[in-house]
């Protein structure tokens, strides 16, 4: 299948407010899928544009929610595809929800711009209007692009490759023992090496899909991670950017035994804090783990504010700050020549925890990055098509794991892995069959 | 002889496996066709090894057999040794091999071009094409012979600067014995003038008397052996004989390494590109040094040919060293080379500046077709020439061009691959080629294209109503098993987790099912109607078909809905003067690769690597919004 044309193709969904906390949240879809997607979650006939206030039902049929819902019979709607508006309580988790049954039930999410451009191709628009939308699609695929490898930064990235890369490993195998049946293969150890390999990879998507899982749901806004040796001020930090007792705080090095996480709003936006147990040797388990959590949530967040003990290093020492990695220097107050050390840029910070100074200007820092909203929505999205792609690549390979171990036929054991990378090219882009052959060509002396 | 006929409907130069598809399916749509070839006695040769066949090779000849071309049943003449492929690892990637023996393939070949009625040979070395201005008129020979025609199929395979070497030797000239044409390739460059420059090779060929088969491991063919043509029976094939297997060792890597040296490969006299999967012994005993043995089979060159083809130690080291490390191999001890192995370098002109009919995009009427397109191997050529005969033919009735999908056939892989994305290797087929591997088989070749045949006016008759009765018989069956309800405990010799659900279904339902054969349905529900009269080969192809389609009937219907969803999208062209470098919203990267391969629908864009789903919306975009300008300008 030629998956850059099905990324063209298929019913689509998203949130078409804007997204974050507010009254209501519309939600759209569009395709011919949409028939079936109203008979599986709404569960009842609903006439072309007649409003409906009718509950929303998940893949197991519980309620999500009431909504109101709104069909548009095509070619009569914005899209001129089978069109279906579901207005929604405007909280983030049923958003969520009804978007992720939604993707279940066969829609996928939708790129920036994809029903205005649907709608363009449909002949829905004039030409004025085409000219936008053409101007806007020029830059929303730049921007998409962008939020992309935003979401793809760190460890999930890592992680993915790796996943490619075993699949890879089973496919060139598999493949050619298919393509070529002459060659004395077999003192690869095919089948042996086959079940271990497919074993691993199982474990590694599952361990991915738990992680991603966990960090979707965090995901939904930007998550900022609070880093920094230990007892440098951390939790009080984290305590005057939310404004809560969330964190106990104490003088005893090592009090954040684990990683603790409170969601906040800046300017209608969702802000997640995360403070990291202060990173150090330790022979303490639980311990142990608050500082493995610590590394692991470091490495996925969108921004790190790292704490330094400013009576302890020197402001001017500051160079790996950056846009996506703020340093705050605190102990402030203890200081006596604050005067001298003026951060010299915008991303190094003086503050004193303790007395709440300097705070602000950490908080103007993180709301100015909303001003650009879109950016955050885009890479919101990109997220959720990243862990749809992963957990339709992991039933496919499921599927081919099971079909190996039956011993069923090759070539639909093959057709199942392909299906799996297919399913990951959103993530890790194409992947020809070129490559494929030339993974086999490198592993296998071919040629009789 | 009368006066000779100087003006055809179409010409082919070249009577390789291209040219005689190309002619031969000219002449079945009625057009008067000629095939110029430099010597009428080796119309159908095969040049390289003596097997027609395996895996995606055997998909495409059936599929050219499906259409009515030569090759299948030219396989089934000369198959002196037939096997089924990857008989265990599912429907689709099984694939028929033949051994031929090369004097009868050529006479298959022969006697086959005979039948068709509109059908010339003519003999002659082309030199010039005729041109006015860009409009094609004919051709001319090296003699100074001219004929006309507004079609001229080109087959002219390795000619283009050909080069051959062993050792340090090197001669000039294509295939061995061919004089390479100096003004023609000048023409023809002015026309298309990207090439590029390929390698490949060839083992030493050794006499058979010299070598001790009693020590080599023996293989022989399938029993029952499968059959390449849906016109054949098992009648048809000659005498049967094995193949053998026999092993290259340290001793034989030590003596290759030696004479490294002086090897064209590493001297840097060889600049061409080889195929991956054929390297030289040179590359693999390099390349894959930890292997202490690599595996050589040793192929029949025909019933009563005293040589034989040592398949695997394709080589261009200098002959003396060649003797040395063939005597070195288990069985060959006393062995004697009849023709050394040797490589060849050749330019083959970049397929992307084709159209998908693969006629050229600089002047109209003129197709190029085979190896002279970057591929290898008879199958991939046989399948150019009757892509470009049927499209040639089409141009002459003035109906539109038959460009076969990618989910249609294997020839529509080989000809997109080739048109959209060109190849740096010379190309070969592979199944893992095919996104639709599942659909491609060879059990259904015959029912994806003999309709398709039928419409282009390229089968005959007697296949129509050969394939129309097999097609009444698998139909009715089909229905039948779906109307006959049973029960799993009906059946015999299934797992037990099988029978614990054991509601009535549909016969064929059950043979969806993993292990569950068509034997053991109709074991339950009894034979089909006259089942006894049907001949062999009928009753087997039915069968299979039957099976094969219940099996796989989830997936392809699966791909159907996806391939039908994509279409609009796939199958929007883009305009021939589209100009890339100045549309908004494209990397530079992708302008150039757009500006490089010219696709020409958005189907084809797709195909070319680096071109994102993210420009290809762009693209569409674009292309709406220059519609709409051009509608509001009328």
């Amino acid at each position: 299948m030629n998956t850059k044309i099905q990324r063209l193709s298929g019913t689509i969904a998203a949130q078409s407010s804007a997204q974050g906390a507010s009254g209501v949240a519309v939600i759209r879809v569009s395709g011919s899928a949409v028939k079936t997607i109203i008979k599986k979650t709404i569960k009842k006939e609903l006439g072309h544009m007649k409003a409906e206030l009718t509950a929303f039902h998940d893949q197991n049929g519980n309620v999500v929610d009431q909504v109101i819902a709104l069909f548009f019979q095509s070619p009569s709607s914005y899209t001129g595809e089978d069109v279906l508006e579901i207005s929604c309580h405007g909280s983030i988790a049923v958003a969520d929800e009804i978007l992720r049954s939604l993707y279940q039930q066969g829609a996928r999410p939708a790129n920036a711009g994809e029903f205005t451009r649907r709608a363009f191709l449909n002949d829905k628009l004039d030409l004025t209007q085409a000219e936008a939308v053409a101007d806007l699609i020029e830059s929303t695929s730049i921007e998409v692009a962008r939020a992309a490898k935003n979401s793809l930064e760190g460890a999930f990235s890592k992680k993915v490759f790796s996943i490619l890369d075993s699949l890879v490993e089973l496919r060139s195998t598999i493949e050619a023992s298919l393509d070529f049946p002459d060659e004395d293969l077999e003192e690869t150890g095919h089948d042996k090496r086959l079940e271990q390999l497919f074993k691993e990879t199982r474990n590694s998507y599952q361990a991915l899909l738990e992680q991603t899982r966990v960090a979707c749901k965090i995901r939904e806004g930007v998550v900022v991670a609070i880093t920094g040796k230990p007892n440098v001020g951390k939790s009080t930090l984290l305590n005057q950017l939310t404004g809560h007792d969330r964190a106990i705080v104490s003088d005893e090095p090592g009090t954040t035994r684990d990683t603790i996480e409170v969601n906040t709003t800046i300017d209608g936006y969702s802000v997640s804090f995360i403070d990291t147990a202060g990173v150090r040797k330790t022979d303490n388990k639980v311990e142990k783990e608050g500082i493995r959590r610590a590394l692991e949530a470091t490495e996925s967040a969108d921004l790190i504010i790292e704490v330094k003990d400013a009576t302890q290093e020197n402001i001017i020492d500051a160079k790996e700050a950056s846009e996506n990695h703020l340093i705050a220097f605190n102990k402030a107050d203890l200081l006596n020549n604050k005067e001298e050390i003026k951060p010299k840029t915008s991303n190094v910070f003086l503050v004193s925890a303790l007395e709440g100074k300097g705070i602000n200007k950490i908080v103007k820092n993180l709301s100015n990055r909303f001003k650009n909203t879109k950016d955050v929505e885009l890479t919101i999205t990109a997220r959720r098509r990243h862990l749809t792609s992963l957990k339709e690549s992991f039933e496919s390979f499921d599927v081919a794991r099971k079909k190996e171990k039956n011993n069923e036929a090759g070539d639909i054991v093959a057709e199942e892995l392909l299906q799996a990378q297919n399913s990951l090219s959103e993530i890790t882009g194409e992947y020809s069959s070129e490559e494929l052959l030339d993974s086999i060509f490198n592993k296998f002396c071919i040629g009789k | 002889m009368g006066k000779k006929e100087r003006s055809f409907d179409a010409i082919v130069i070249g009577g390789g496996h291209a040219g005689t598809e190309a002619a031969a399916v000219l002449s079945r749509m009625g057009h008067k066709t000629l095939l110029l070839t430099h010597n009428k006695q080796s119309v159908g040769q095969m040049s390289c090894n003596p097997a027609i066949g395996g895996v995606g090779k055997g998909h495409l000849t059936k599929e050219i057999d499906a259409l009515g071309g030569l090759m299948a049943r030219a396989a089934d003449l000369a198959g002196i040794h037939l096997k089924t492929l990857n008989a265990s690892k599912g429907k689709a990637v099984q694939a028929t091999r033949a051994q031929a023996d090369r004097s009868l393939y050529k006479q298959a070949i022969q006697s086959q071009l005979k039948e068709h009625t509109n059908l010339s040979l003519a003999e002659g070395a082309a030199s010039k094409v005729l041109l006015e201005g860009d409009a094609l008129r004919g051709i001319e020979t090296e003699s100074g012979e001219r004929y006309y025609s507004k079609r001229l199929v080109l087959t002219v395979g390795t000619f283009l600067n050909g080069v051959i070497h062993t050792g340090r030797e090197q001669i000039s000239g294509g295939r061995k014995g061919d004089k390479p044409s100096i003004v023609l390739a000048k023409q023809l460059l002015e026309i298309s003038p990207r090439t590029g420059r390929l390698k490949t090779g060839t083992p030493p060929r050794l006499l058979r008397s010299s070598i001790n088969f009693g020590l080599l491991q023996e293989q022989a063919g399938d029993i029952p052996r499968p059959v390449f043509s849906f016109m054949s029976s098992r009648a048809d094939h000659p005498e049967q004989v094995s193949c053998y297997i026999t092993h290259t060792n340290e001793e034989t890597h030590k003596i290759i390494r030696d004479s490294l040296k002086d090897s064209p490969l590493h001297t840097g006299a060889i600049e061409g590109v080889g195929p991956r999967y054929c390297p030289s012994i040179e590359d693999k005993v390099i390349k894959f040094a930890e292997k202490t043995r690599h595996q050589i089979f040793v192929e029949p060159e025909g019933l009563d040919s005293n040589e034989v083809y040592p398949n695997g130690i394709s080589t261009s080291i200098e002959a003396k060293k060649q003797e040395e490390f063939v005597r070195s191999i288990v069985g060959f001890e006393n062995a004697k080379i009849t023709q050394s192995g040797y490589a060849i370098e050749y330019d083959y002109f970049d397929p992307r500046d084709l159209n998908p009919t693969f006629e050229t995009k600089t002047i109209a009427g003129l197709y190029f077709a085979g190896q002279i397109n970057g591929t290898t191997g008879y199958e991939e050529a046989a399948a150019q020439g009757l892509i470009a005969g049927i499209n040639a033919g089409l141009a002459i009735k003035e109906r539109s061009p038959w460009v076969p999908e990618r989910s249609e056939a294997y020839l529509g892989v080989l000809s997109s691959d080739l048109i959209t994305r060109g190849t740096s290797e010379p190309y070969r087929m592979f199944t893992s080629r095919a996104e639709h591997r599942l659909l491609l088989r060879e059990d259904n070749a015959d029912q994806r294209l003999t309709p398709i045949g039928k419409k282009l006016g390229i089968v005959s008759e007697k296949r129509w109503s050969a394939f129309s009765h097999k097609t009444e018989v698998f139909n009715k069956e089909k229905k039948r098993l779906g109307q006959t309800p049973i029960k799993f405990s009906d059946l015999e010799g299934l797992n037990e987790t099988h029978k614990k659900d054991n509601n009535k279904k549909p016969a064929y339902d059950f043979l969806k099912r993993p292990g569950v054969t068509y034997a053991a349905i109709t074991k339950t529900v009894g034979v089909r109607d006259g089942y006894s009269k049907e001949p062999q080969l009928l009753r087997e192809s039915v069968d299979t078909l039957i099976e094969t389609e219940a099996k796989y009937e989830g997936y392809v219907n699966k791909q159907k809905r996806e391939i039908e969803k994509q279409k609009t999208n796939s199958n929007t062209e883009l305009p021939r003067d589209i100009d890339y470098s100045t549309m908004p919203g494209l990397s530079n990267e992708i302008k150039q690769k757009l500006t490089e391969f010219a696709p020409k629908t958005i189907g084809h864009a797709a195909r070319i690597e680096g071109v994102t789903p993210a420009s290809l919306s762009v693209l569409l975009v674009h292309l709406k919004k220059q519609k709409m300008k051009k509608a509001e300008r009328l």
